[in-house]
């Protein structure tokens, strides 16, 4: 999922650009400080569930995690996955740095929207809505990301329905992954540490 | 209570760190998912590899060989095993070989000029189809890149992400004390 260097035009690396630097203000200025350690502790897993390659499918796809940096942390991932993903730019060669804007775009904006939309339902206790909604967090988090994948590749050029169904196809498996890895560690944290999941609110 | 409010801190970051540390216990953490190609002149043609990974080649990759100036020279899609060759053009120029492998990754190579004469000067092998040895240069690059991110890299950045962490955490506790 993340966009090489070279790949997107001007208006849409610049596009992708302003909508990163608008979501990380908001955000900064929303960030719960007090448990910056947590965030930068998500930031880590963040960054390292991407060197989790996933041999299923037909294609190259790894772990991406983002749905459940949003449904732990609301807005607070959007600073965790922008700098996971300037790191991986610049430690890995994962995305270029000035595609950086659009793959922070393309990752943390589903995030976070999945995060304020479903949270809702597993902050107040373990309840089957609640399982449903932190599994939907961490597939449609992964779904909208490659919706989003597409439309930046369709603004530069390439077809969007047949990208879009590539690039899903692709992450069909990890969508799954990735929705019981998030209700997985909802459950746990409902159960153990239920203010972890209300961060914002503390 | 302050003190219990200090250990539910605690115990509310031991437990994603519990997270972090099956994520890095999980399958070996060294595919990597960065896109590279390749590209070397085998007797009088250019071929180039592409490849995710070490054992992740990009299959029916379009690989577009231009020479400096932006001109197309030739096009063509990979095989099963990421490669695909070219005859050498007539002249001897840097080449760069781009390849799309679909889905946002891109890649590519500069073959200097002074490779591309080693193909135009070589005679044309003969007519078997004994696969040629792979250049020691091709093979060494080949192997660093695809080896994927390093235990050095991936350390790093953890230790980039604590540290900025442990910066918010001064920021925000001299901001309370004032």
């Amino acid at each position: 999922m993340h966009i090489s260097e070279g790949v997107l035009s001007l208006p849409v690396l610049s596009g992708g650009a302003v909508l990163a630097l608008a979501g990380l203000g908001w955000s900064l200025k929303k960030l719960p400080w007090r448990h910056i350690m947590s965030v930068g502790i998500l930031s880590a897993a963040f960054f390292v569930a991407s060197l989790i390659h996933v041999p299923i499918g037909p294609g190259s796809a790894h772990l991406i995690m983002n749905g459940l940096l949003g449904a732990v942390l609301g807005w607070a991932a959007f600073p965790a996955i922008t700098v996971a993903l300037f790191l991986q730019a610049l430690l890995f060669q994962y995305g270029g740095l000035t595609a950086l804007g659009v793959n922070i775009c393309i990752m943390a904006w589903p995030a976070v929207l999945c995060g304020l939309l479903l949270r809702r339902f597993f902050t107040q206790g373990p309840t089957p809505w609640g399982k449903a909604a932190a599994f939907a967090c961490g597939a449609l988090s992964v779904l909208l990301g490659s919706g989003l994948c597409a439309l930046a590749l369709a603004l530069s050029g390439e077809a969007f329905l047949t990208t879009a169904g590539a690039v899903a196809l692709v992450h069909l498996p990890i969508m799954v992954i990735e929705g019981f890895l998030t209700m997985l560690v909802v459950a746990y944290l409902q159960k153990t540490l239920p203010e972890v999941l209300r961060l914002e609110s503390l | 209570m302050p003190n219990e409010k200090t250990s539910r801190f605690l115990k509310c970051n031991t437990s994603l760190l519990v997270v972090l540390a099956c994520l890095l216990c999980g399958p070996a953490p060294c595919f990597a998912h960065g896109v590279f190609i390749f590209a070397w002149a085998e007797g009088d043609r250019l071929c180039s590899e592409s490849y995710f990974s070490k054992k992740s080649k990009v299959r029916g990759g379009q690989v577009d060989v231009l020479f400096a100036d932006g001109e197309l020279l030739a096009s063509g899609r990979t095989d099963d095993a990421g490669l695909v060759c070219f005859a050498a053009p007539q002249k001897a120029d840097d080449l760069l070989f781009v390849l799309n492998a679909g889905m946002g990754h891109r890649a590519d190579f500069l073959l200097p000029a002074a490779q591309v004469a080693e193909a135009l000067a070589a005679p044309a092998p003969p007519a078997s189809s004994e696969p040629a040895p792979v250049p020691l240069h091709k093979a060494a690059a080949g192997e660093s890149a695809a080896a994927g991110p390093s235990w050095r890299d991936i350390l790093g950045g953890l230790g980039w992400i604590i540290g900025l962490a442990g910066l918010g955490a001064w920021y925000s506790s001299r901001r309370r004390k004032n």
